[in-house]
């Protein structure tokens, strides 16, 4: 899919027709590398850090001793 | 004018300490539990706790365990959510749509169920089976139609590669012969 849009990103600025001119490539996957780090770094503070036994998280093992 | 003191005017729930809540909570939610699972038990109200998670609810472990299961098509999401994002400030209408078009095209073109996938993997595999035996075939064959002549054929040197016998056989014996193989049909 990225050369796909990178064809087309070319091709606009080739034209000068791009919304912002002055961006070039490295803007581009930057911005994208950026956006990807972000998504997948969520998902893995979301979904797999705390899909974690009881057993494993000291702080729930702290509220539990309490009761 | 009188002076009045501003720290009895404070409500005391500001006062609270929030673990103090978290306490008062988990008491009553503890009551109740015992309550309801209690009646199911016989009498055994007042003894009977019962520990629950409160960071987890059915719900939210199943979105857990659906987010886990489904991770190729997480990123997939992700991916084109990034991509989009990176482009769309960038592209004009017109050429935005045709990225949309075109990225659509694609995602239909990768779609298929696990079954298919399976089916073409085993296709695939077969044919890169029945390539490696076809040519593994060829070059047997030439191999015995060039010693058959009694001249040393091109392959000639591969053909003592292929043997089990003569395994020991390096690659500078391979190129000799076949260089010499090259002098004879010069001479």
């Amino acid at each position: 899919m990225m050369p796909t849009a990178m064809e087309i990103f070319k091709r606009e600025k080739a034209r000068n027709n791009l919304i912002l001119n002055t961006v070039d490539e490295f803007w581009v996957v930057q911005n994208f590398v950026k956006l990807l780090d972000s998504f997948t770094a969520g998902y893995w503070i979301d979904f797999i850090t705390s899909n974690k036994d009881d057993s494993e998280d000291p702080i729930q093992q702290a509220a539990l001793a309490k009761t | 004018m009188t002076r009045t003191n501003l720290d009895s005017q404070v409500n005391d729930d500001d006062k609270l300490d929030p673990l103090e809540i978290l306490q008062n909570f988990r008491n009553r939610r503890l009551k109740s539990a015992s309550t309801t699972i209690g009646s199911e038990f016989g009498d055994k109200k007042d003894d009977f706790r019962i520990q629950i998670n409160d960071f987890s609810s059915p719900a939210l472990e199943m979105r857990i365990e659906n987010s886990l299961k489904f991770i190729p098509m997480w990123l997939e999401a992700f991916t084109i959510m990034s991509l989009a994002w990176t482009f769309q400030p960038l592209l004009k209408e017109k050429a935005r749509k045709e990225l949309a078009e075109r990225i659509e095209a694609k995602i239909n073109e990768g779609k298929s169920d696990f079954a298919s996938y399976q089916k073409n993997k085993k296709k695939q595999t077969l044919a890169k089976n029945q390539a490696f035996t076809s040519m593994e075939a060829t070059l047997k064959k030439k191999v015995t139609i060039g010693g058959k002549g009694g001249k040393p054929g091109p392959l000639s040197g591969l053909g003592s590669l292929m043997t089990k016998k003569n395994t020991s056989v390096n690659a500078g014996s391979v190129m000799s012969s076949a260089s010499g193989s090259q002098k004879g049909k010069s001479s």
